[in-house]
């Protein structure tokens, strides 16, 4: 049921996210690192993976794109959580790491990159959100931090 | 050794990540081929969404022009028919500009005497607007504040206004009498009033236009004790029932109310002259008198 409930949000958020401006944060990134971070490893890289093809699905032209960003950053995010699996505080350093990670491979297999300025507004209010929707989806699934 | 289990994950990631870059790879024509029903059954309720919005907004601005229309309507249908004449229609229709005002609140006392509306200064409301429904006038505004106006009534005592017998053309000026009547004051013994007779807004007041339905006629005094006859009138508008009025003035209101004023200050000089006037030629009469006197 949770995870039902997680793909459902993710598939929300995408539907927001389509045809935003390039300077809105990225919701569905947050989803995907909270969920990799506390989900298992396995729905982790799934979640990734759907929340791309929902994307994708919206965006005709660019079918696989995201799918493969945002697997990739879900499956980096489960990497890396052993590491800052402890502290919230990291949460913010794994989110940062997602964000390059996420623009560079889009850059890499699109070849277009945002505006200088959308991109650093939509990185600094994607990093603004990440604690408060951290918390959120804490509260409406149930996580707790634990030692990894 | 990797255990078991983070094997099967990295499977499982491969496997999505040859998915996925297979998706990347296809060509535009496979790509709409193989996704264009996922993607319209996935982006349906988005699309619904989004189509319930321009259906809301759309019917909100349909609503607004038919709110419009149905106003015009109302007055075509009700109002206009029941003026006195074509020429008084035109009058309306080219000379005064309307704008609808709902009744939001009224006198404590008597609920009949003023009303208050929502339309104030900012609205385009001004003090001595006449105020009009389809039956006829139902008074005038006398105060215009910023978002609220009061409105005197036709049964409120401060309310006069010129009118004129329809049938018969016999002009008075029709103010409030008690209850819910309306008197017709200044009506000499031997002008043609009879019950039943339709009264009528003259126009020479300035503030109302000509032809609007004033009220009948239901007692004329045959035998008048004073110098006028009474005549009482029913008015045509149910005051105590009235939920929204129209606030109308002339497009050339400003026009016309400079040119009032400059009127009433020629009059003004003039009557101080003639004042003037008689005051320095008083004394000299005043002698004349008391020298007759003497002689």
């Amino acid at each position: 049921m949770k995870h039902f409930l997680l793909i459902l949000l993710a598939y929300l958020l995408a539907m927001l996210q389509l045809g935003m401006r390039a300077w809105f944060p990225d919701l569905l990134l947050l989803l995907v690192v909270t969920a990799a971070v506390f989900e298992e490893r396995d729905f982790a890289i799934l979640i990734g993976f759907l929340a791309g093809l929902f994307l994708d699905l919206g965006n005709p032209g660019l079918l696989g794109a995201n799918m493969l960003i945002y697997l990739v950053v879900g499956y980096g995010v489960v990497l890396a959580r052993r590491v800052v699996y402890e502290k919230i505080s990291y949460a913010v350093v794994l989110c940062a790491g997602a964000l390059a990670l996420k623009y560079t491979l889009g850059w890499l297999l699109t070849g277009t990159l945002p505006v200088a300025w959308e991109l650093l507004l939509a990185c600094g209010l994607t990093l603004l959100l990440l604690l408060p929707v951290h918390q959120l989806i804490k509260l409406l699934f149930g996580y707790r931090w634990k030692v990894a | 050794m990797k255990a078991k289990g983070t094997i099967w994950h990295d499977q499982l990631f491969f496997i999505l990540l040859g998915v996925a870059a297979i998706c990347f790879g296809l060509t535009r024509f496979a790509q709409v081929r193989f996704f264009a029903l996922p993607a319209t059954i996935l982006l349906a309720p988005r699309t619904a969404v989004g189509s319930l919005f321009t259906t809301v907004t759309a019917l909100r601005r349909e609503n607004e022009r038919l709110g419009e229309l149905a106003v015009r309507q109302e007055l075509d249908n009700g109002f206009w028919r029941d003026l006195a004449g074509a020429a008084a229609r035109e009058s309306l229709s080219t000379r005064y500009r309307f704008q609808k005002a709902l009744v939001v609140g009224r006198d404590p006392q008597t609920l009949v005497r003023t009303l208050i509306v929502d339309r104030g200064l900012l609205n385009g409301a001004r003090t001595n607007m006449a105020a009009i429904t389809d039956a006829g006038i139902a008074g005038k505004v006398i105060e215009a504040g910023a978002s609220l106006s009061f409105v005197a009534t036709i049964l409120n005592p401060r309310f006069k206004a010129a009118a004129l017998n329809l049938r018969s053309r016999v002009a008075g000026v029709v103010g409030f009498r008690e209850g819910n009547l309306l008197s017709m004051d200044y009506v000499l013994p031997e002008m043609d009033m009879k019950v039943g007779d339709t009264i009528v807004t003259s126009g020479t007041g300035g503030i109302f236009p000509k032809g609007l339905k004033v009220g009948c006629i239901v007692r004329v005094d045959s035998a008048p004790r004073g110098m006028f006859r009474r005549i009482d009138i029913r008015p045509a508008v149910d005051v105590a029932a009235v939920e929204r009025v129209y606030l109308i003035e002339a497009k050339d209101w400003d026009v016309a109310q400079r040119r009032r004023d400059e009127v009433r200050a020629e009059l003004k000089s003039k009557a101080q002259a003639e004042l003037r006037r008689l005051l320095e030629t008083s004394p000299v009469e005043q002698t004349g008198v008391t020298g007759k006197a003497t002689e």
